[in-house]
């Protein structure tokens, strides 16, 4: 589902943000993304996004490249930021409407989405109200169902458990195993090593812009915890 | 503290890096060509003020009284401080951004005060200087410099617009408090300042003289104004007559007032930030009705959302239309005056169709929205960008909010303008022809310019409206279409009829406007990849 080939990124020419990283998702893996503050993950996950471009390698999803065919990768991916800065001067409902219209979604298909992600995170209430007037949590939730509706193959998310309520947690942690099971493939990049421990099948530590660790979880962690493996491997020079 | 403090602020608000959306250092032909081009626009502005202004200054000093000058500095500068203020300061003092950052630190709150009010005041001397600069240099022309008037004049002009900035503090706080109750609170207050601007903008054309230079026909008004405000006397004396006295009257009385101002303000300021603005939403359990639309009608819907919910956006590129519609609708109750106060913002005698025709233009070149709205995605253009929109379609979408901003009133204008002076139905439809036509040429253009020269990394809205390098080159580059037209017009005007140099003008904008809208089209997916989220 997502082919990530021999990926460089340079913000000023002289440090590699990514360094020649290579990763693999297949259909319905839950793939974790882990390492240090500025190691990387961000500047991957807005590559693999087309948010920002990048200096050579390539990124496949679905067989479509997003350097060659950028609409056609968009048309299946989600991604959902570290920060929900999103259109303040819209209702909650203007922006999921937005979203729909994007992806061309008929009105019976984002009444039933918008009202089962809505009612499920509890913002069904608020959504005719202003964004502005929303809390981090709500605007967090509001990404996240904008991200929901459209039915991704490939979800990207950067910390999507930052600002959220436990309920919340546990509800978007069901929600990916549900989506996984259906064949969807989903990359996040989080701190919290026990939601990837429990979570996910598959695991990637990137450190300094290189991948020095991935593959399935249980093989990595095998009898320790991820929590000692990522500290090992990051304190090695 | 006040000094470090001071400076990071200055340094977050009008820092080059900040000023121009980029690092000079990393792209000097950027850098360089955007040096050029506001330097054109500093040459024209200060150029045409200066103009005005060096001719009334031989006015009035061949009659005697270039002391009127300093009238015209005084209220230019205060007009110009009322509306700095009245716009800003509830963003600079009572609901600043940056307090959550500042509050926790151990920083004297009378320090961040000061700080806030010092970078505040700062800029408006620094607009008001530059405004004000042809007056000064006409008035000390004509009267011939001296040391001692010079040294008052800037003791003065630091001075002077202290009591109005305070007062229209208190006013902007009040009008931020009262709109925050209602639920349309941000077109409340863009209603509002759109009607103060067009009174401004009454008051300031005077409609019974007819001249040339409208200057002349504010003298009255302005000499009017100085009498009955004493300080602007003291202003006046202190340079005119280098009275020392009135100096420390005005420095005195306005320094006084600055004291009781901090007092004053030290804790309201406080609360207000404490509390921030508390908009009064009400829950609204109305039904949600679902409605499928096209991608670029929901783009330019967003478009609408984001211009009525600010006002600093819809006031700064909203008053062409505004000012569109106030004179055409007043032409119609005040024809014989019309052509006097179009031939004075042209400054120059020409047929009344030609005016309307410039003044529609210049109203329409002021309408710059596509020069700065991709800007305006700020933190948001994460949301543009990781879509499966097509860069041109979002292009598109600016320029059709643009046209659907300025086009229906520009219509409306010329079949009004066309009854209150007898324009034919035929000359009336070939105008709206090229009206429309010249309005997507600026359109697109201010396009390709917030193409080239974005800032998404801005802390507040008026960096990229007011101050941004696409909204210069947007306004400037309008201009520049203008005088093209202009230029083809005086060529063609001993040739051919006005009806013909119309129909050829449309012709000449359809030739501009072509290979901007193939740059469009070709470069929009380019350069939107470059660009930073």
């Amino acid at each position: 589902m997502l082919d990530i080939k021999d990926v460089s990124k340079s913000y000023d020419g002289i440090k590699q943000a990514c360094d020649h990283v290579s990763l693999k998702i297949e259909k319905g893996d839950l793939f974790g993304f882990v390492g240090h503050n500025g190691a990387g993950k961000t500047t991957l996950l807005k590559s693999i996004a087309g948010i920002i471009s990048f200096e050579s390698g390539d990124i496949l999803v679905d067989g479509f490249s997003i350097k060659k065919d950028p609409l056609e990768v968009k048309k299946l991916i989600a991604y959902i930021p570290d920060n929900p800065d999103i259109y303040e001067s819209l209702s909650g409902i203007q922006y999921l409407e937005f979203i729909a219209d994007v992806f061309k979604l008929d009105s019976n298909v984002r009444a039933r989405e918008v009202d089962k992600y809505a009612t499920m995170f509890e913002i069904l209430d608020v959504l005719n109200n202003p964004i502005s007037s929303y809390s981090h949590g709500m605007k967090q939730k509001l990404v996240i169902i904008s991200a929901l509706i459209h039915k991704p193959k490939l979800l990207l998310l950067d910390e999507p458990f930052v600002g959220l309520d436990p309920k919340a947690s546990f509800l978007l942690k069901e929600v990916f195993q549900e989506m996984c099971s259906q064949g969807v493939s989903i990359f996040f990049s989080t701190h919290v090593l026990e939601v990837v421990e429990k979570l996910c099948n598959k695991v990637a530590i990137i450190k300094q812009g290189k991948i020095i660790a991935q593959g399935n979880t249980q093989e990595i962690i095998m009898n320790k915890s991820l929590e000692n493996i990522f500290m090992e491997i990051a304190s090695e020079s | 503290m006040y000094r470090q403090l001071t400076k990071l602020l200055l340094k977050q608000n009008f820092s080059l890096k900040r000023l121009l959306g980029f690092d000079f250092k990393k792209s000097k032909t950027k850098a360089i060509l955007i040096g050029i081009a506001i330097l054109y626009a500093l040459v024209v502005f200060v150029g045409a003020i200066g103009f005005m202004f060096f001719n009334l200054g031989e006015l009035l000093h061949d009659i005697g009284q270039t002391e009127m000058m300093l009238s015209f500095l005084t209220v230019y500068s205060i007009g110009l401080s009322i509306m700095i203020v009245l716009l800003r300061a509830s963003g600079y003092l009572f609901y600043y951004k940056d307090y959550d950052i500042l509050a926790p630190l151990p920083i004297h709150p009378r320090t961040i005060l000061l700080s806030k009010i010092s970078v505040m005041m700062i800029m408006l001397y620094f607009s008001s200087f530059l405004f004000t600069l042809p007056i000064v240099f006409s008035y000390f022309y004509w009267t011939g410099f001296n040391i001692i008037g010079f040294i008052f004049y800037l003791i003065g002009f630091i001075f002077l617009p202290l009591v109005p900035v305070i007062v229209m503090s208190f006013l902007s706080l009040l009008i931020a408090m009262a709109t925050a109750k209602f639920r349309h609170s941000k077109l409340i207050s863009i209603i509002i300042l759109f009607a103060a601007t067009i009174g401004l903008l009454v008051g300031s054309f005077s409609v019974n003289e007819v001249d040339t230079n409208p200057l002349t026909g504010q003298i009255n008004l302005f000499s009017g104004i100085s009498n009955a405000y004493p300080p602007f006397e003291w202003f006046i004396n202190a340079i005119h007559q280098q009275s020392i006295i009135d100096l420390l009257l005005l420095v005195g009385t306005h320094g006084i007032a600055l004291f009781l101002f901090i007092v004053l303000l030290q804790s309201l300021v406080q609360k207000t930030n404490q509390r921030g603005v508390r908009s009064n939403i009400r829950k609204n359990n109305k039904e949600i009705k679902y409605q499928e639309q096209s991608v670029l009608k929901t783009l330019v819907q967003k478009e609408f959302k984001k211009y009525f919910n600010s006002i600093l956006y819809a006031v700064n590129s909203g008053i062409g239309p505004v000012m569109l519609i106030v004179l055409s609708v007043a032409s119609l109750f005040y024809r014989s005056q019309i052509e006097d106060v179009l031939a004075q913002m042209a400054g120059v005698d020409m047929d009344i169709e030609i005016l309307i025709l410039a003044f529609i233009s210049f109203c329409i070149a002021m309408t710059y929205t596509p020069a700065i709205s991709l800007s305006l995605e700020g933190k948001n253009f994460w949301i543009i960008k990781s879509l499966p929109i097509k860069a041109e379609t979002v292009v598109l979408s600016k320029i059709v909010f643009n046209l659907i901003l300025c086009v229906p009133i520009a219509i409306t204008s010329i079949i009004l303008f066309g009854i209150s002076i007898g324009i034919s139905a035929i000359s009336q439809f070939i105008l709206i022809g090229l009206i429309i036509v010249f309005a997507v040429l600026i359109s697109t253009f201010d396009a390709i310019v917030n193409l080239h020269v974005p800032k998404f990394d801005y802390v507040n809205e008026q960096e990229v409206v007011k101050q941004s390098a696409g909204a210069i080159l947007g306004i400037f580059g309008g201009f520049a279409f203008i005088a093209i037209n202009g230029v083809f017009y005086y060529f063609m005007s001993d040739v051919t009829t006005f009806t013909m140099i119309t129909l050829l003008m449309i012709a000449v904008n359809l030739i501009m406007l072509a290979p901007l809208i193939y740059y469009v089209k070709t470069k929009s997916a380019t350069l939107f990849d470059r660009m930073k989220a």
